[in-house]
């Protein structure tokens, strides 16, 4: 894990908040949920659909009897609870063997929003099946395309995410990613790669932060 | 993912990041208002739209557009919600509800969510209410939820709440009354200068939350009163053991854990006699008693009888004293104090633009004006505070010692929160220094001395083993963290937020 890509989330507080929560500007623990909600509206988080006591405290939230956030920055607790939010949500994504029409036109809708540079052309009805068997591009032009659209997904244009401050170069940061993700001289289905980009890009302080 | 934590870790207290003077593009400004208003960022179609009205040089008129509808949504209204849920300590909102398609569903909380406190709190963003609201609102609407009554027995919910005042709720002593459990809610409206109710103040929710007792004699409630509208703390109250929810954790420790049952008792008796010729004790006791006994016809449910006390705080060396018939005017005597106006000001602008960006004394004044020139409306305000030069600051990174000294001060604001109530028999005045403002006592000389009694108050040299600050009467204790974080400060030499040490290590 030398790769600069992963130095992702946590613990650069910033020195602004619009909430309590943990010190500096993460999201509240109600406003990272909804974040998530708002990307996969329409999936299950599982076990993110609510906050219990320990994940409140997990996420920064405020210690009542002293008004203070329970943690000052984002630590091991947060990366595990926020992890498993990430796999929850991209597991019922992709993976999910629930057969309901609705939440079969709910995931064909994300991930057609997700994957549509490589989907160009298929149907709704073939959305899911295609995701399963689309391969990465073979040209560093088109992954690196892709990337760039897995990134404005996730987190905003180019603009977005520098206003942030924490990343200065976009183009480095996608070219990183793409290798990351889709090894050059590998041929490889799509799918995985995607979510594993996924799960990176939504731990960045540009998708836990509010500005 | 171990070395890599550390690796952030490491980074957190090197890059934090910090206004500079200049202004983000229009993208990053539509992510900014969106992320700040609703909790998240904008949506793809969003995006799209803002294209468009840039080609027709529409941008500016567009991201006004945008941030009228944010503040019309429902995430807004839940968010002011949830700050103020915050704000007053109380336990913010936990379920997310599965509303499947159209916007993001939000959250239910556990009790809390069928209550009048809950439903006030969420109208001010909504409705764009007068944010005196919170303390001179006579219009409520009332849930008769069981779920709340029945909490450990001794919460009551709305109805039993307001029984005595509204006799056809006919509840029985303040507590659920089933015979009305098919009315969902119901709402009720007091004459405006009715002196029993104030706004958030007079709810079950509020009072079952900071409960009294007949030690306490409504002080804690108080207390926090004076926290969350005049920004005075009182920093002895709180217990910093990790909270558990609400009202049971604070009936069962009410000064200090350690305390038997008769210790308590003769503190009471002592205390009673001592307030009040005790300066050290007075010193807050001057404001929270007269504010106490405002409440102390309603200890549970809302008493049909008002109960005089006052409005009492010190302004510069000035004592300000409103005598008062009950809660409702002591409302409105708070919403009548230029403190009160700074104070929300503050808690906006903490809201709206972080703690990077300090608020200047003129700058406050300046905003506490348009605060009174929108008539205080919540969400016109909010308006006004996205409209300020700095929401749309790009960032810069913060350096080391910057937050460093943050950190320091955080610290020493709540030593700071009883030396300013306090005598200080030392000293000639009677006076302490305000150890977060820099150099301590106003001179290299001073700041040295200072630093030197503060490790010696706090035994750093022994790493805090025992201190004689914070004193044995008050209910904190200095963590681990927080010694090595003093110690380590001033063993550098106590550097400002330049690095530069303010004295000779
Ligand atoms: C720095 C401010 C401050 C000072 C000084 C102070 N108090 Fe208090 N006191 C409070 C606050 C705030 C509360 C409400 C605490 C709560 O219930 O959360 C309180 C509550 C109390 C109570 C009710 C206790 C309970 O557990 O319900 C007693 C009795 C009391 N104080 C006595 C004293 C005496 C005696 C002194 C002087 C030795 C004193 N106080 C000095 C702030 C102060
Ligand atoms: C609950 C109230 C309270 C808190 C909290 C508190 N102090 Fe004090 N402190 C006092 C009082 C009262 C005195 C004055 C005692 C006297 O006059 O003899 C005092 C005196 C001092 C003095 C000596 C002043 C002098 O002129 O020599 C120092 C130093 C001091 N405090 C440091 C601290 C530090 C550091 C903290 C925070 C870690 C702290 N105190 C927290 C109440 C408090």
């Amino acid at each position: 894990m030398k790769l600069a890509i992963s130095i992702l989330l946590l613990t650069m507080a910033l020195g602004l908040h619009s909430q309590a929560s943990f010190r500096g500007g993460y999201k509240s623990p109600q406003d990272l949920l909804l974040s998530l909600k708002e990307k996969f509206n329409g999936i299950s988080g599982s076990s993110c659909d609510s906050l219990s006591d320990n994940d409140r405290a997990a996420m920064g939230d405020q210690n009542m009897q002293t008004g203070e956030p329970f943690a000052d920055e984002p630590g091991a607790a947060f990366v595990t609870v926020w992890s498993t939010c990430l796999n929850n949500y991209s597991y019922n994504l992709f993976y999910s063997t629930d057969t309901s029409p609705e939440l079969l036109a709910k995931r064909t809708q994300i991930v057609r929003e997700i994957m549509a540079p490589l989907l160009a052309g298929v149907v709704d009805e073939q959305v899911l099946k295609a995701m399963t068997t689309v391969m990465v591009p073979a040209s560093e032009a088109e992954r690196e395309a892709y990337i760039a659209h897995l990134m404005r997904w996730v987190l905003g244009t180019d603009e977005e995410i520098q206003a942030y401050g924490r990343m200065t170069d976009p183009k480095q940061y996608r070219q990183d990613l793409m290798r990351h993700v889709f090894p050059p001289g590998v041929s490889a289905y799509a799918m995985e790669g995607t979510r594993q980009a996924l799960l990176i890009l939504l731990k960045r302080d540009e998708f836990l932060m509010y500005q | 993912m171990k070395p890599l934590l550390m690796v952030g870790w490491a980074l957190s207290f090197g890059l934090i990041f910090q206004a500079k003077a200049e202004t983000i593009g229009d993208f990053a400004k539509l992510n900014r208002l969106s992320q700040v208003i609703r909790g998240h960022g904008p949506t793809q179609g969003e995006r799209a739209e803002l294209e468009t009205a840039l080609r027709l040089g529409n941008g500016a008129r567009f991201l006004e557009t945008k941030t009228d509808q944010y503040l019309a949504s429902d995430q807004h209204a839940f968010k002011m919600r949830v700050r103020l849920e915050e704000l007053f300590r109380l336990k913010t909102a936990a379920r997310l509800l599965g509303r499947e398609g159209g916007s993001p569903s939000l959250f239910e909380s556990e009790y809390h969510e069928k209550n009048a406190l809950t439903y006030l709190f969420t109208e001010m963003g909504r409705q764009n209410r007068s944010w005196d609201d919170l303390l001179i609102a006579k219009d409520y609407r009332l849930f008769p939820s069981e779920r709340f009554a029945v909490i450990q027995g001794i919460g009551v919910n709305d109805y039993g709440f307001m029984a005595a005042l509204i006799p056809d709720l006919k509840s029985l002593s303040g507590t659920y009354s089933s015979e009305l459990s098919n009315e969902t809610h119901r709402d009720v409206r007091f004459s405006g200068n009715d002196p029993r109710v104030a706004g958030a103040i007079t709810t079950s929710r509020f009072m079952t939350r900071f409960v009294t007792t007949g030690l306490n004699k409504n002080r804690k409630r108080a207390a926090e009163v004076f926290r969350v509208f005049l920004c005075d703390s009182m920093s002895a109250a709180i217990p910093s053991t990790e909270g558990k929810d609400d009202q049971i954790f604070d009936l069962m420790l009410p000064h200090d854990q350690s305390m038997t049952e008769n210790e308590i008792r003769t503190m009471a008796q002592q205390s009673d006699s001592l307030h009040g010729s005790r300066p050290d004790c007075n010193a807050c006791h001057f404001k929270l008693d007269p504010m106490g006994r405002t409440f102390l016809t309603s200890p549970f449910a809302l008493s049909a009888q008002a109960s005089p006390g006052a409005l009492s705080f010190k302004r510069g060396q000035q004592i300000v004293k409103v005598p008062v018939k009950g809660i409702g005017e002591l409302g409105a005597a708070i919403t009548q104090q230029p403190e009160y106006v700074s104070c929300q000001v503050d808690h906006f602008w903490s809201w709206f633009m972080g703690s990077r960006h300090k608020l200047s004394d003129a700058r406050r004044a300046q905003l506490s004006a348009e605060f009174d020139r929108v008539g205080r409306r919540t969400n016109d305000f909010i308006k006004i505070l996205l409209k300020q030069p700095e929401f749309f600051e790009l960032g810069r990174l913060m350096s080391e010692a910057e937050i460093r000294a943050q950190h320091v001060k955080t610290f020493l604001k709540k030593c700071q929160d009883c030396h300013k109530d306090q005598y200080n028999s030392n000293s000639d005045d009677g006076s302490f220094p305000d150890f977060t403002k820099w150099p301590i006592g106003g001179s290299a000389d001073e700041m040295a001395r200072w630093t030197r009694k503060i490790s010696r108050a706090m035994d750093l040299a022994h790493d805090g083993e025992s201190p004689v600050m914070p004193p044995r009467t008050a209910p904190w204790r200095t963590s681990l963290r927080e010694v090595n974080l003093l110690k380590s400060w001033i063993a550098d030499g106590a550097p400002d937020e330049t690095g530069r040490r303010t004295v000779a290590p």
